[in-house]
Order: structure tokens, then sequence, then C-alpha cells
């Protein structure tokens, strides 16, 4: 019965995307939209969404196992939240929450659009046609409400692809991959990962809007900046609490390998910081016009490749869940959009392009631009280096792998520069900057770059690249105080009080503070990444019960093996106590285990972390526990800087969320439409 | 006073820094030569034979363990890196290595980066050039 519901909701979205689609495009076209005539196949859009989204977390809440999806991926002894979460953990769900999160958005444009607007109507027809592909999706390779069909022991192994027919349901379901119930973070990081893809939509449904009607100008920038901005900030989030979940989970000891899934979130995420910043160069200086659309394609098709790396298999990977039909659909997808956008673009280009006025390459424009191809150089580095195995293999047919190597060599060189690029550029003055005045405004940061490496050296780091990125972030943060130190004294030479006046200053321009504190958090982020790589203690110890050992100046000591059943797993481990390496009292007890999931062959091995004022100490089994136990004991320091610093640039995008819109929004009237002189 | 004070500083404070680093980190001529960090770096490089993507240092599996095991052994006989990889190369295929700098494939691959900074670089400086010679044309149209 709710299988019906559910696939009934589908179905209603697809019809409403499929005529939103086209009722979007004809309002664009003729410039005489009108926004009631939309509003019904966005209201069909967004219930038949909410629909399909919440029939799936009944079905699971109430464990409908006639359901194939429900069976597969959930169990009656699954934690309540893990069952929530089952609604967007596996393949089929993970779709439903990206269609019902882009009927949401559809809705929130339609809700802010004015009574005539063409742009508007333009853009909401690109997101119905987006929507068209996602809930076609759903009606067919990746129906959530397939029924089970036949059972063979106790599990289901076929079902419908409709929902209809008899089913059969299992006495209970399989319950989730051990590896998405293992941790809480997994609940709630691929919602904030799916946020920032679904999010780029937007300001990619404006760019084709605007390039299909030849608008000139920034209107489409305007109205989808705060768009770009959200979308960033919760790509953002989800980057570092997948790489935190990696940590708390994977049990290696890294948040980040390089992985092929890893790198399809980082994609979208350079492109669409590169975005971002030449967004500022258009609207300030009315620059790079076509660059920006390029850009805002290219992170689009960056989020649906994202999805087509995660959910085809194509690519071994640790985060490869599934494999179905869903993956060539994804594919296709995927070359339609960067044919058929590239092919407008190509149409257009001439018409939107502006002329370039780079008065000098040493300016706020300049480094912009350097950021721009700092970013895009990374990202299509990163691109190549991903599909690299797949080119060779269909090229020569030999096996070429790429991994943390090579990636870790090209990135650190980048990496430096963009730091660097970050901390002068910040501050340099839009135009023309004369060496003179950049000198002035960065060489007390640079003395307090220099001070600090000292002082990391002095406390005996030896490593230099960690002294270098230690020295460098640090003249990164000092150039941004030291300027909004600046600027607030400036503003409280006027008789205000200083609280006042720096309140002022930021209210002023919540757009650009907003983007130093994301600069802030960068550059503690390098450090956290340079310290934790480059003074890593890692060590592998072998203990009896009772037994201790000194690592990096910890005492880790074997108190006893344990077992732990609970409704859903068994957990086996070691108790391991940690204290200072005179191994006195312990601070801190240490449970690393592996656990067993009883729809999983192989148990998931849990490491445990415990976190200190510098040093994170993770320790995790490298073997059964028994009378003795082998354990990989890892000395992190600064790794908690790696997740503040994350915090930080997230608090950085929000901030320049409060900002204001520019201008108010243009109506069709208003809109800078390009015309040929005399035409 | 106080200006000359400030002005002094102003010197010395980057002076005495920059001395401080370089002495700090002026390389002492000992390299690490320990077999554990050797091992170590060698198992990253190389991928875990039958595990998804993963290198013999990161994976978890049992496979992985033994086969870092077997790679300590070799670094404490006396075994060179690149030997080792020739080793897991000659008995899994290249595509066990995870960094491909050995073979002309991946030199093609490091050139890929090399070459898009280089035409980046072109276009900005054409930007640049290009502003000079239209400069005469209307900007916007009106």
């Amino acid at each position: 019965m709710i299988a019906v519901v559910g696939y009934a909701g589908i179905l209603v979205a697809l019809v409403s995307a499929a005529v939103l689609a086209v009722v979007g495009a004809r309002g664009a076209m003729r410039g005489s939209a009108d926004r009631d005539s939309l509003r019904l196949p966005v209201v069909g859009l967004l219930a038949g969404g909410l629909v399909a989204f919440v029939a799936i977390e009944i079905a699971i809440l109430t464990h409908d196992f006639s359901i194939a999806y429900v069976a597969a991926n959930t169990a009656r002894s699954t934690p309540f939240v893990f069952l929530l979460a089952s609604g967007w953990a596996a393949l089929e769900g993970s779709i439903v929450l990206w269609g019902v999160l882009l009927a949401v958005f559809t809705t929130v444009m339609w809700w802010t659009m004015r009574r005539t607007d063409g742009l508007g109507a333009g853009a909401l027809g690109v997101m119905g046609a987006v929507a068209v592909f996602w809930f076609g999706l759903m009606a067919t390779a990746a129906n959530p409400f397939a029924l089970c069909t036949s059972v063979t022991d106790g599990v289901c192994t076929a079902s419908s692809l409709l929902p209809l027919g008899a089913a059969i349901a299992p006495l209970d379901g399989l319950g989730p991959n051990p590896l998405l119930q293992n941790h809480i973070l997994m609940a709630v990081h691929p919602p904030l990962l799916y946020l920032g893809y679904v999010g780029f939509t937007v300001p990619f449904a404006f760019a084709i809007a605007a390039l299909a009607r030849a608008d000139r100008g920034t209107t489409w920038l305007d109205r989808t900046h705060r768009w770009s901005l959200l979308a960033w900030t919760f790509l953002t989030a989800g980057i570092f609490l997948g790489g935190w979940w990696s940590y708390e989970v994977l049990g290696w000891g890294g948040y980040w390998a390089w992985d092929p899934v890893e790198n399809a979130a980082l994609l979208p995420w350079l492109v669409g910081t590169a975005f971002i910043h030449s967004a500022i160069v258009q609207r300030r200086r009315g620059m790079l016009q076509a660059w920006n659309f390029v850009l805002v394609i290219a992170t689009f098709a960056m989020t649906i490749l994202g999805t087509f790396l995660t959910r085809s298999g194509v690519i071994a990977s640790v985060h490869s869940f599934t494999q179905s039909a869903v993956g060539p659909a994804l594919l296709v997808f995927l070359l339609v959009v960067v044919v058929a956008s590239l092919a407008l673009f190509a149409f257009r280009a001439h018409l939107v392009a502006s002329p370039p006025r780079l008065e000098s390459l040493v300016s706020r424009e300049g480094f912009l631009l350097l950021n721009n191809l700092l970013l895009t150089l990374f990202a299509f580095t990163v691109l190549v280096g991903t599909m690299y195995p797949l080119i060779v293999e269909a090229a020569s047919g030999s096996a070429v792998s790429v991994g943390r190597p090579f990636f870790d060599r090209v990135s650190v060189p980048i990496a430096f520069a963009i730091l660097l690029a970050v901390g002068v550029g910040s501050v340099a003055p839009w135009r023309v900057a004369r060496p003179s005045v950049l000198w002035q405004r960065t060489r007390t940061a640079v003395n307090w770059g220099l001070v600090a490496a000292a002082g990391a050296v002095i406390v005996g780091v030896r490593s230099v690249g960690v002294v270098a990125v230690v020295g460098i972030a640090v003249f990164v943060i000092a150039t941004i105080i030291g300027w909004f130190i600046h600027q607030v004294r400036r503003a409280a030479s006027g008789g205000k009080g200083i609280s006042q006046a720096a309140g002022d200053t930021v209210r002023n321009d919540l757009g650009y503070w907003g983007g130093q504190v994301a600069h802030i958090g960068l550059a503690l982020v390098a450090v956290a990444i340079a310290t934790t790589s480059g003074l890593a203690v890692r060590s592998e110890v072998l203990l009896a019960q009772g037994e201790s050992a000194v690592v990096a100046g910890y005492c880790v000591h074997y108190v006893e093996p344990f077992i732990r059943t609970l409704p859903h797993r068994v957990e086996d481990g070691a108790r391991i106590a940690l204290s200072d390496a005179d191994c006195g009292d312990a601070f801190a007890v240490l449970e690393p285990r592996v656990h067993i999931y009883p729809n999983a062959a192989q148990a998931v091995a849990t490491p445990a972390v415990w976190t200190g004022f510098v040093d994170d100490v993770y320790v995790s089994l490298a073997g059964e526990a028994g009378e003795d136990v082998a354990l990989q004991v890892f000395v992190f320091p600064l790794q908690w800087l790696l997740w503040a610093g994350g915090a930080v640039v997230v608090a950085g995008g929000f901030i320049a969320l409060l900002r204001k819109p520019r201008r108010p929004v243009a109506t069709s009237d208003e809109r800078e439409r390009f015309e040929v002189p005399g035409g | 006073m106080a200006e000359r004070i400030r002005r002094v500083a102003g010197i010395m404070i980057p002076v005495i820094a920059i001395a401080v680093i370089v002495v700090g980190l002026w390389p002492t001529g000992e390299t690490s030569a320990d077999p554990e960090v050797r091992a170590r770096h060698v198992a990253a490089n190389i991928k875990c034979p039958f595990c998804s993507g993963e290198s013999i240092a990161e994976s978890t599996s049992a496979v992985a363990g033994d086969y870092e095991v077997l790679i300590e052994e070799l670094v404490a006989d006396g075994w060179s890196d690149q030997e080792i990889y020739d080793e897991f190369a000659a008995r899994f295929g290249d595509g066990i290595l995870l960094d491909p700098a050995q073979s002309a494939w991946g030199i093609a691959l490091w050139a890929v980066p090399l070459v898009a900074l280089v035409v980046g670089a072109l276009v900005i400086l054409d930007l640049r050039r290009a502003d000079r010679t239209v400069a005469k044309v209307p900007e916007e149209v009106p």
C-alpha cells in the first residue's frame, strides 16, 4: 500500500517536472513569463517528492519488508537514527533525497521570483528538466518502491521493477551496509553533501536560462550568488564531515585517501570555489562573463560526475556501494548536460562575452584570476588523475593505478601557491596594486609569519614543510586581522567607539569578511594537514595482557579483551589504558574494536581516538584481541585543528550568506537584455 | 626614541627569526634510515592486491597486514625501494603501483598539470595583452 502511494508520488513529481520544464522554457523565450502559470507544476513537484520521501521513511520505520529496498537496507534491530538515515543511505533512497531537495529548492526559487520574470521562469524550466531526469530514474532503474517477489533463506532475492503484483515479505531485513551504520556521522554527511550538490543546480539553471535568453550583465549572478554560497557552504561541511567519518571509522589513521569518490566530492568544491571567486570579479569589474558560464556548467557537471563515480562502481573504491543500471543512466545524463550546455554556450558566447579589462596583473582581480588558475588547475589534475586508470585501460589495455603519491605531490605545490595568493590577494586593491601598497599592507604580517615559523623550529619541529606551512598560515591570518584592525581604526577615527566601528566594518561588507573568515579557516586547515602528515608518529606494538608500551610520549597499556553484544552488532576489542610516558595513572581508556554485523561476512574495524590539547592518540586493532594484542598506535599533532579549521571555513560561508543582495531582484523589464545595436 | 626602537625591532625581528629557521632546519646529514618508516612509505605506494582501491598501508584487511609484514622483511633484508616495487609489479602487474611515475603513461600523466598550468598562464597573460589592443573599443553596449 505504502509502496503504491510512494510510487504515485514519484509519478506526480515526474509529470509536474516535465510540465514545469515546458512551461518554464516557453515563458523564458516569450519574455512574458507569468509566475502563476508555474504554480501548479512547482507544487506538484514538491508534493510528489515529499510523498515519495515520507513514504520510504514510513516503510522503513514500520519495517515493511515487502519493499525490496527496505528489506535490503534495514533490519528490525537497526537503531532508530540509522533507520531514519537508511531512507537516503543506499542507492535508491539517495536518489529520493536528491529529488526531494531539488523539489524544495525549486519551490524556494518559485517563491522568490517576481510576477513576470523571464529569467526566473527559464531557470525554473531548467530545474524541471533536471528533475525529470532524477524522478525518471526513480520511476525506472532506481525505483525505491520495487516489491520483493521472491525470498530465499529469509532474504529477498528478486524484486519487480514496478510496485505491482504480489509481494512477499521476508521476516527481517538485511540491515544497512556495516560501514554506513558504524558511526553517527554517516547520518549527516551524505545529506550535507547532497545539499551542496543539489544547491549548485540553481546557479546552473539560471546560467542556462541567461544563456538561452542571451542575457548580458550580472543579473543571473546577483540572483544566484547566495545559492552558490549556500551550496558551497554545505558542500564544504559535507566534505569535512566525510573526512572526519573516514578518520573515525576506516581505521587506517587518516582522513583523506584520494579515493575516487573523495575526489568526486572535491572536484565540484574546487570548481565551485573558483566560480564563487570569479563571480566577484564579474560583479565588481565586469570581466569574465563567459568564463563564469563555463565554471558554473563545469561545477554542475562535476556534481553529476561525482554521483556517477559514487554509484556506478566504475572505479574500485571503498565508497562504491552499489552497481546497477543507474550508472549508465547517469553517464548518459552527464554527457547530455555537458554537450547541450557547451553547445548552447558556443552559440551564445559572443553575445555574452565581456571585453577583458585587466589593467594590471598585480591587483585584486589579478589575484582572483590566479586563484581561478590554481583552483581549476587543481581540479583538472584531480579529474585527470582520477579518470586516468580508465583512460589508459581504454587506450592501451594496460592497468595503471594513480594514488596518493601522485595526488600528494601535485597538490602540495598548488596548495602552497593558493595559500600565498590568499594572503596577499585578500588585501590587494582593485585595478592596480602598487608594490609599495602591497608591502605596506603585508609587512607586519610577514614578520608574524617569520616569528611563527621560528617558534615552530624552537619547539622542535624539524620538518621544512611543516615550518613553511606554519609560517605562511600565520602570515595569511595576520594579514587579514591586520587589515581588519586597519579598517576598524579608520572607521573609528570619525569618533565612533571601537566596538561600533568594528560592527559597522563587518556589516558594511559581510560578503568580504565572511570570505576572510573562510580564508582564516583555510589557513588553520593547512596547518593541521601539515602537522598531521609531517609530524605524525605511527607505530605498531604487540602487547600481552597487562603489558605497556610507550609511543611518542604516551603509554599504552593493554588492560583486557572484551566482547559486547548489542542488538544490532557484536563488538569485540581490547581495553587500552592511556597515560603519560611514565605509565602512571591512566587519563583515558580506549576501546579499539571490531564490529561484527549479522549481515556482513567481514568485521568492521573501529578505531578509538583520544583527543588532547595538542595530540590525537589513535589506536586501532591490527589483529584479534586475546592474551596479547597487536595495536596500531598513531599520534597526530593538532588533528583537532583540522575539524576546527573546517568549522571556521563553514562559519565564514554562513557569515557571507548573511549579506543582503546587492541589488533588488530584477524583473524582466529591468533585465539587461542584449540587443544588436540598431536591431 | 620610541620610533627608533620600533624601527630597529622592525629589522631585527625578521632577521632573528630567519636566523633561527635557517639554523634549526640546516640539514644535519643524517638521513632518516628508520626501516619502519621506509617500509611504511613503500607500503603506501603499493595497492593492496585484493582490496578495493586502498594501499597496503591504508587497508586494515588481513591480506594487507600480511603484505605489510612481507615488505618490512624485504626492507630488513636490504632490498631497495625500487626492487620491492619491481617485485610487486612483476607479481601483480603494473597496476599494483600507486605511483605511476615509472612508466611512459605515468610521465604522460605528470605532463598534464604542467601543460595545463602553462596554457592557463598564457591565457591570463593574453587577457592582459588583449586589453591593450581593444582598449579603444567601447566596452558596453548602452
